[in-house]
């Protein structure tokens, strides 16, 4: 045998057959340790469970709580940070744009019809529309205006500012004429239109105002207005007529 | 599913019946793999850690963690087969601790020195087996693993592939490689 590896593996060989000859008594304490190992490890993972079930299920309760009531919102919820139309605080009674009670709508002044600058004060708007009618505004539109472009919120918030805070009605018609020339089809095109009907009202031009209005009060713009724009339109024909 | 049912299918039906306890958690299941299977699994872990103590210790991981890692077992080789695959799998710690063990009982006692070549003695074996070992611990684990399986235990490569999960000339292959450097490694401390 000339071969040192074979030499070597021989003797190793020799040396672990002997270690791996254990006495009955070293290999029954073996057996014990790992029945009694494996009787742990199955008393820690019933022990983890009974820890660890009433945790999660009370903290299921809590966030089915928490949601249910709305605190989880209260805690998630962010401000909106931009002065679009979303942040525009709801309106009083009075001459109502649309929006009154969906948060994409500007507000109205709640002294809009001591602010009529002219002719009759229109009767309908002293009543302010039933929200039913005011929330049957398409959704699409509430949140297409959260994703309305810079520019097209930059002009519809100036148009908004001049009409229901600064009450300046011409600058108010020129600015909602302004944004509908930009954005015909805008996201915020349909509430663009009925304020810009309103600012006629306000500024006694009664023939483009009713024109205006006619479109809401046939539905061109589904149930949005619908009912407001009638009753205007109703009022704006009694104060016409003799 | 199917296939490991079909596959258990040919297993005897003792086997098949002891693996389906296991996976039930049945303690008696594992005392009874215990019995049928602790000299094999105890003679690989001893050959493949070199250390008795360690051997003994990894022996107890193996066994304890057979009821979870049963489910594992897709019944395509023996049941004993899997026990000797896990001990593979389990063994990197315990051979790093025991090469590092004969490391240091080297640094303080005896350095690897030249061995006469009668190599008859009970000395001279002893000294033969401690070199060995050694150079043992400077293969990668996978290494040693072939020269375990197929030169200590002599089993066919067929077997070793098997028990490793590799395709069998992959097996050879290691094979070789662990005993070209070993060889190196003996003659580099003054084997002939």
């Amino acid at each position: 045998m000339s071969d040192p590896l074979l030499r070597a593996t021989k003797a190793l060989k020799g040396k672990y057959d002997d270690a791996a000859k254990v006495s009955p008594a070293r290999e029954e304490a073996a057996r014990e340790r790992i029945l009694e190992a494996t009787n742990v490890g199955v008393r820690h993972r019933r022990a983890s469970r009974m820890v660890l079930l009433p945790i999660a299920a009370a903290f299921a309760l809590l966030a089915t709580w928490a949601a249910a009531t709305g605190a989880l919102n209260r805690v998630f919820s962010v401000e909106p940070t931009t002065s679009g139309v979303e942040t525009v605080p709801l309106p009083g009674p009075g001459l109502a744009p649309p929006g009154s009670v969906s948060t994409a709508a500007p507000p109205a002044p709640s002294s809009a019809p001591s602010a009529v600058p002219t002719v009759d004060e229109p009767p309908p708007v002293q009543s302010a529309p039933p929200p039913a009618q005011t929330t049957s505004r398409p959704s699409s539109t509430a949140s297409a205006a959260a994703t309305a472009s810079a520019e097209e919120e930059r002009l519809y918030a100036e148009a908004h500012r001049a009409h229901f805070e600064t009450r300046e009605y011409p600058r108010a018609l020129a600015a909602w004429d302004a944004y509908l020339a930009r954005y015909p089809s805008g996201r915020l095109a349909p509430e663009a239109r009925y304020n810009r009907a309103l600012c006629l009202v306000r500024l006694g031009r009664r023939a483009e105002a009713q024109a205006a209005l006619e479109a809401f009060a046939r539905g061109d713009y589904g149930t949005y207005r619908r009912a407001e724009s009638t009753r205007l339109l109703d009022a704006l024909s009694g104060d016409a007529a003799p | 599913m199917k296939t490991t049912t079909l596959t258990l299918a040919f297993l005897e039906p003792d086997a098949q019946s002891l693996v389906d306890r296991l996976r039930r958690q049945e303690r008696s299941a594992l005392a009874e793999a215990y019995d049928l299977y602790h000299g094999s699994v105890r003679a690989l872990a001893t050959r493949v850690v070199g250390d008795e103590a360690l051997a003994e210790d990894l022996l107890q991981e193996v066994f304890v963690a057979l009821p979870q890692a049963i489910h594992r077992f897709e019944g395509r080789a023996q049941l004993k087969t899997f026990l000797l695959s896990m001990v593979l799998n389990h063994a990197k710690h315990y051979v790093r601790a025991a090469a590092r063990r004969r490391a240091m009982a080297s640094r303080f006692g005896r350095e690897p020195r030249a061995v006469s070549l009668d190599g008859e003695s009970e000395a001279s074996r002893s000294e033969i087996a401690r070199l060995l070992e050694r150079a043992l611990d400077e293969l990668p684990l996978e290494q040693r693993a072939a020269f375990v399986l197929l030169e200590l235990e002599e089993r066919t490569s067929v077997e070793a592939a098997e028990i490793v999960g590799i395709p069998e000339a992959t097996m050879r292959t290691r094979l070789f490689h662990a005993k070209r450097k070993l060889r190196e490694r003996l003659e580099e401390w003054g084997m002939r």
